[in-house]
């Protein structure tokens, strides 16, 4: 099989769901286009370092964290992490989770500083174990953990702030 | 087991070794706080897993596949920065040994040298046997050069770094109005014999002897070519020594 025809059966079907991680991480639909598109763009090129068998998502992740980096490092200054705020949500809510109820969650998620935002989403929307998320954002898999549970906990506050 | 919410949540995702999961199962049992931690965060996991993503751009998957065309593996990012870097470095190699670049080099140190108040010599004295031994001390044998031409007697040197990044023999003449530099030129220099030109207003000559080119730069013509007679016989014996 050669690198193309292995890109677009065993990478690109993917492509949706990295690009849902990378709005809700960066906040907008152009940035998170940016993104995944390098993302993508590596993942071609670094093919042969793929392994078969091995998940392709939390590897697709691996490198966009990495492409993230680089771009902090260009800009040389921090994203904007979102602040809690009773202004609204600066990520725009995809507009079927306004129709479905799902827009307390959405502005929850938004809210979140980035560190935890970026792990609930690696765990709970993209499905990655704990060390697949360790090794995506290169710290240990108990920091993980912890920004799983203060994550999750930032949310529930702020749902049921919300509800009451 | 006391409460631990970090360990809940790794027991709610089935993140936990069995000893650990044994351990909080147990706690969960007669924990109501940590019971009520672990449904809540069931059911958060729940909502999330099942928020609707945003819609993909349209046409992201045809850039995705276009851009890859675009800047296929086997000519990635670093490449295309090689191409101007390769020519850069070419240009530079080519301009170290292009004369008429060597010469604006050369007379660029000359002004610059003799703008300063006092001159910036290394070694001071108008005794050539002088400013050769301090040289050869340094690693650089010279030619056995004038003390005096015309009006222009030796006054120190030094070595003075050049475009090309090497740094050449500078020796310094002066008189009460004028000034002429001597230098030996490290790197090879593509010319004949000689080459004769202006730049920055100074008239500069570069010889050529054997492997070895030395260049002279003054402000007046005429003493820059009195040099060049007094050097040539010098130069020749040292070419053959």
């Amino acid at each position: 099989m050669d690198r193309d025809q292995r890109f677009e059966e065993e990478i690109l079907p993917h492509l949706r769901s990295l690009f849902g991680a990378a709005y809700r991480m960066t906040g907008n639909a152009y940035d998170a286009e940016d993104l995944v598109q390098e993302t993508f763009l590596r993942a071609h090129r670094a093919l042969d370092r793929f392994e078969a068998g091995t998940n392709a998502r939390a590897w697709l992740h691996t490198i966009l964290q990495r492409v993230r980096t680089d771009a902090f490092r260009r800009k040389k200054r921090r994203p904007e992490t979102v602040e809690l705020t009773g202004e609204g949500p600066a990520i725009r809510p995809a507009q079927d989770a306004l129709a479905s109820g799902h827009e307390d969650l959405e502005r929850a998620l938004a809210a979140l500083p980035e560190n935890f935002r970026t792990a609930v989403v690696l765990r709970d929307l993209q499905e990655l174990s704990y060390a697949e998320i360790a090794a995506a954002l290169s710290v240990p898999v108990g920091t993980v953990m912890s920004r799983i549970h203060r994550g999750r906990a930032l949310l529930r506050e702020a749902l049921a702030g919300r509800t009451s | 087991m006391s409460c631990d919410p970090e360990r809940v949540t790794g027991f709610v995702d089935g993140e936990l070794d069995a000893q650990a999961r044994a351990a909080v199962a147990a706690h969960l049992e007669t924990c109501p706080a940590c019971r009520a931690q672990a449904e809540a965060e069931r059911a958060l996991r729940a909502r999330l897993r099942s928020l609707p993503g945003p819609e993909l751009p349209a046409g992201l998957e045809v850039r995705v596949l276009e851009a890859k065309r675009l800047r296929p593996s086997g000519f990635p990012a670093a490449a295309r920065w090689a191409l101007p870097l390769a020519a850069v470095l070419l240009l530079g190699v080519w301009l170290r040994g292009y004369a008429p670049f060597v010469a604006w080099d050369l007379a660029r140190d000359h002004d610059k040298c003799f703008s300063r108040r006092p001159l910036p010599a290394k070694v001071w004295s108008g005794e050539p046997a002088v400013v050769a031994d301090w040289f050869r001390e340094h690693g650089t044998q010279l030619p056995s050069l004038p003390a005096q031409v015309g009006e222009l007697t030796l006054v120190g040197a030094r070595y003075c770094p050049l475009a090309s990044l090497a740094s050449a023999p500078h020796l310094y003449y002066a008189s009460a109005g004028s000034h002429v530099s001597v230098f030996v030129v490290p790197q090879g220099v593509r010319l004949d014999d000689r080459h004769v030109s202006h730049a920055r207003g100074d008239s500069v000559r570069l010889l050529r002897l054997e492997g070895e080119v030395v260049g002279i730069v003054g402000e007046r013509e005429a003493e820059v070519q009195a040099f060049e007679t007094a050097l040539r016989p010098v130069l020749a014996a040292w070419a053959s020594r």
